[in-house]
């Protein structure tokens, strides 16, 4: 039973991104969806810590894969720190945004709207 | 009225289907020539995801839309503003849904979000259905990604997709029971990935791609779908 539902799960994943974790443009996801979407489901302090650990985890396993990290994510855990209580100091939270804006410089219009900044 | 016109449409083109099979035409494009802008110097970098226009009751269908989006544009190439950023920035300006911004400059992403595209994402069907022993779950979403500099389309898709949810076992009530557990386990998530992976698969890659530009060659564009995409129902 547990075998057949496998297979039907594995059946309809027509589009399958293979065994490894790394995408075709070379990124490294993790759980990204699944943690956001708890954030949006379920808005509390913890749902957002695991957001941010999974944001970190991404941004560390990229690193000592020596992959870019994902278009966004640098940005995206600056500011969730900065919403968050307690989490991150204002020092880490303009290094990622300023680090996000280095790496893709297609977002540094953004993201000096966004903070102010001028980068 | 329109569904009338639109049911005659589709008869026509059915009809148009057979005659375009017979001369050995199968309505199938390469993607260069569905989406030429993306080859001709238009093709953008950095996209900007708008809050979904849901057509169903589904009401927590497009924040399935926004955790799953990036993912298959950034493995596109493409450089994706951040969706949990630019949310709370429309939700801010008012904008919930996608449709809020219809006849809106495209122009306001430029200078709002730098973004050289906007992509505006329809959930057309977001349906779990029981049929006693078996479920099924059909997603159908419509993807439509307009230049900010022209305001023209560059890219533009309709994607369905029924995923059979119901489990196996020989035994009839087991199989009522395991129908409706799994219906109710399995998350529209890895479905939400499965359509926008599908959609994606005619998308041009982006600059961020190995392959950008290599691609212009590849017959994977169903004419119909990519037209159907465009018509607000």
């Amino acid at each position: 039973m547990k075998i057949l539902l496998t297979t039907i799960v594995f059946g309809s994943v027509i589009v399958s991104a293979g065994c490894s974790n790394i995408s075709d443009a070379g990124y490294y996801w993790g759980d990204y969806s699944e943690t956001y979407l708890q954030i949006i489901r379920k808005p509390s302090p913890e749902s957002s810590a695991k957001h941010i650990k999974q944001l970190r985890k991404i941004l560390a396993k990229s690193q000592s894969k020596n992959l870019k990290p994902p278009p966004g994510i640098n940005a995206e855990l600056a500011f969730l720190l900065s919403e968050t209580e307690g989490q991150g100091t204002p020092e880490e939270i303009a290094n990622l945004y300023s680090t996000e804006a280095q790496i893709y410089p297609e977002s540094k219009v953004f993201i000096e709207k966004l903070t102010g900044a001028s980068l | 009225m329109i569904s009338i016109f639109r049911q005659q449409a589709r008869f026509l083109l059915g009809i148009f289907v057979v005659a375009i099979f017979a001369t050995g035409c199968t309505g199938v494009q390469t993607k260069s020539e569905a989406y030429p802008r993306m080859y001709n110097g238009e093709r953008p970098l950095s996209i900007v995801v708008v809050p979904a226009i849901n057509k169903t009751t589904a009401a927590d269908a497009g924040d399935l839309m926004n955790v799953t989006l990036t993912q298959p544009l950034a493995d596109n190439g493409y450089y994706v503003l951040p969706i949990a950023i630019a949310s709370e920035i429309f939700k801010k300006e008012g904008i919930v849904a996608g449709e809020q911004l219809f006849g809106v400059p495209t122009s306001i992403f430029r200078n709002g979000f730098g973004a050289d595209a906007v992509l505006f994402v329809t959930i057309n069907k977001w349906e779990k259905s029981y049929i006693v022993i078996s479920g099924s779950v059909t997603v159908g979403l419509s993807y439509v990604m307009l230049s900010t500099d022209s305001n023209e389309v560059l890219w533009s898709y309709k994607q369905e997709l029924k995923v059979d949810t119901s489990g196996g076992s020989a035994n009839p009530l087991s199989r009522i029971i395991s129908s409706a557990i799994s219906t109710a386990l399995t998350d529209y998530l890895p479905i939400a990935r499965q359509v926008n992976a599908l959609a994606a698969l005619t998308l041009p890659y982006g600059s961020y791609h190995p392959k950008v530009g290599q691609d212009g060659d590849d017959k994977v564009v169903l004419e119909e779908l990519k037209d159907e995409a465009l018509i607000q129902e």
